[in-house]
């Protein structure tokens, strides 16, 4: 992502890199995905590989601070609502070439729900959501099908909930 | 030039008034006496500490253009300290201009129960969400499902409840003039840095020989003491002199660290053939219980200093030591544990259930053996420690033992607040699991403590993939539902 970070002021990125420092524990100056491992509360997410993901925008699977900061950035209340739910987007887009195959979405699928759905009713759920957001019928989903398929309501939601990570008002 | 003569004259003069001082704390020691002196000492500390701190603030105020963190400088009298301290920590999450703590505490605010998963938000989407006429199978999902989990996911890795136990409470209000507890050292004003620098040189070279000495003291009493009861045959005079003898130890020790105790509730001290359970910050957790009654320790055998230290210590009193391959059978450790209650003469047994030291904000998830022996009468302790004169938790993965030690030889004091609960025992149909729950419950809401279900273990270890597997299943859960 390059955009400026000018959205976050000082104090937080200096918090920012407390918690960096604290979770780098080999001091290499960037994070692995075994010391994001460390915070239980993340390790029993079943998206965690996805958000690392998305952090470690050169794809050398460790984050730096400048990834890590700019990752934030997308949180910033200040910041672009473009950016949260291109986030949002990001989390299925796996090959980052900006549209959502239906092997991405199934593969991304079967990270949240896990055992509890055999692969062929998986496949279903993820055959109907393609048909239904996949509007040029080109067989994947680009962001501007995403805003869309999420819808106006919705996408308000999102906006919402990624922004109380980083908010003034309460 | 000097002749050998008057170097051991200045020596001696140099060191009289440290031997003097030592026998007088060790008779008051031993006669449980205390002139106050450590009292007046904390109290001017903290007069010192709030003039410090006002400083910073006034440089603050003047370099800070929006003003927006200040608050007006509160000076916190030690005998409030206590009260004090958990608004402390709560007003500084409130004017830290970093927003993200504060919404993790929102997160909490969603939460109905601690328990053992990171139970997620019931999901508010859900309520506005678009309904779908199209899909008539039972499982429907949006784009949007995600959100939640991403959104976790990046508060987790912000700030998240458990990491943060396991390292020294964050910075202060009022700065103590340690540099250790300030994450950088900045330079404010002349003052400030003179006050810093006095008080180093205070701490290092006046009391920090000081307390040396007093260790070096207390060792050797112990050390004599256990010679001193190898002589008399008769057991039940052995262990009346051993339990007086150890609580003059530990009264030596606590001087080492100039640690002021108060203790709450004395009537509810611990009484022979019970279990004493306590939480966890600090070695020095165990001298201080020692200062006010005797007690058997349970642990492992370890080698080097602290080894010889345990089996000196068996010489005084009965405790219970394992090696380590016995550790892990629990049945036995239950049943010595047992057979030591049911001796009525027996001192009782002190247990930290939490594993491990946590950094005394948090009471962290009581492992469940010491509760699952239900003939014993469980005497909950809380322990609190004040962190403005010096921080007595040990973080292992970063200090020694030795170092820790020596780290809080040179802090100011150790000022701590010993709450003794009344006794609890295991009702019927409780399971020790919930026997456990209830005791750490009551401990935390006397010591002012975040009462957490995470596992202190989680400091060296990984999480079980249980847990992420039930966060899986909660999100089919809820794509089935709607």
């Amino acid at each position: 992502m390059g955009q400026d970070i000018s959205q976050i002021d000082s104090n937080e990125i200096q918090k920012m890199l407390q918690k960096f420092g604290k979770l780098d524990e080999d001091n290499s100056g960037a994070l692995s995905a075994k010391e994001f491992m460390q915070i239980p509360e993340l390790t029993s997410n079943p998206l965690v590989e996805r958000v690392i993901d998305i952090f470690d925008s050169d794809g050398n699977g460790e984050v730096d601070f400048t990834e890590f900061i700019r990752g934030m950035n997308s949180f910033a209340s200040k910041g672009d609502t473009q950016y949260k739910l291109r986030f949002a987007f990001n989390i299925y887009d796996i090959d980052k070439d900006g549209y959502i195959t239906n092997a991405e979405l199934f593969h991304v699928l079967k990270m949240m729900v896990g055992n509890n759905l055999l692969d062929e009713q998986l496949q279903q759920v993820v055959d109907k959501t393609m048909i239904y957001s996949d509007k040029d019928g080109d067989q994947r989903i680009s962001f501007k099908e995403f805003c869309d398929a999420i819808g106006p309501s919705l996408r308000e939601d999102i906006i919402n909930h990624l922004n109380k990570i980083t908010s003034d008002d309460r | 030039m000097i002749t050998t003569a008057q170097v051991f004259t200045i020596i001696s003069i140099i060191c009289a008034p440290m031997v003097g001082i030592a026998a007088l704390v060790l008779t008051l020691a031993a006669l449980n006496l205390s002139l106050g002196i450590r009292r007046l000492y904390v109290q001017l500390l903290a007069l010192i500490f709030d003039y410090a701190t006002k400083i910073k603030r006034d440089k603050e105020i003047s370099i800070d253009s929006n003003g927006s963190s200040d608050e007006p400088p509160t000076p916190l009298p030690p005998s409030t300290a206590k009260n004090k301290l958990a608004p402390t920590l709560e007003k500084k999450n409130e004017d830290n201009p970093v927003e993200v703590t504060s919404t993790t505490q929102l997160l909490n605010d969603c939460k109905d129960e601690i328990n053992n998963e990171n139970e997620s938000d019931s999901l508010p989407i859900q309520e506005q969400k678009v309904s779908r006429a199209s899909s008539q199978s039972d499982i429907q999902f949006k784009l949007g499902d995600i959100i939640d989990y991403t959104r976790q996911g990046l508060e987790a890795i912000v700030d998240d409840d458990v990491t943060k136990r396991f390292t020294s409470a964050e910075e202060m209000v009022v700065w103590n003039l340690l540099t250790r507890t300030q994450q950088q050292h900045e330079y404010f004003s002349m003052r400030v840095t003179l006050l810093w620098f006095l008080g180093f040189c205070v701490r290092y070279f006046i009391l920090f020989p000081f307390r040396l000495f007093l260790f070096i003291l207390g060792v050797v009493w112990m050390l004599g003491s256990a010679v001193f009861l190898q002589y008399f045959p008769a057991k039940d005079a052995k262990l009346r002199f051993g339990f007086y003898i150890n609580i003059v130890l530990h009264r030596i020790l606590s001087r080492v660290f100039s640690a002021i105790i108060t203790i709450h509730n004395t009537e509810h001290r611990a009484k022979c053939g019970s279990i004493c359970v306590a939480n966890h910050t600090s070695p020095i957790d165990v001298i201080i219980l020692s200062t006010d009654n005797s007690f058997s320790m349970i642990g492992q055998q370890q080698g080097g200093f602290f080894g010889m230290v345990q089996r000196t210590l068996s010489q005084t009193a009965n405790h219970i030591w394992f090696e380590r391959s016995e550790a892990k059978d629990r049945h036995m450790v239950a049943e010595k544990m047992r057979e030591h209650i049911q001796a009525h003469n027996n001192l009782p047994i002190l247990i930290f259930p939490e594993g491990t030291c946590i950094n005394n904000t948090s009471v962290m998830m009581f492992k469940k053996g010491c509760f699952e022996i239900t003939e014993a009468t469980i005497y909950p302790v809380a322990i609190k420690y004040d962190n403005r004169f010096g921080d007595a938790f040990w973080n292992s993965t970063k200090h020694e033992l030795f170092q820790y030690l020596i780290l809080m030889m040179t802090s100011w004091a150790i000022v701590v607040d010993v709450y003794y609960l009344p006794p609890m025992t295991i009702e019927e149909g409780e399971t020790s699991v919930d026997f456990a729950r209830r005791v750490k419950a009551a401990i935390a809401k006397q010591g002012g403590f975040v009462d957490l279900e995470w596992d202190g273990g989680l400091k060296r270890a990984l999480p079980k993939a249980d847990y992420k597997a039930e966060e899986q299943r909660k999100f089919y859960e809820m794509l089935k539902t709607e």
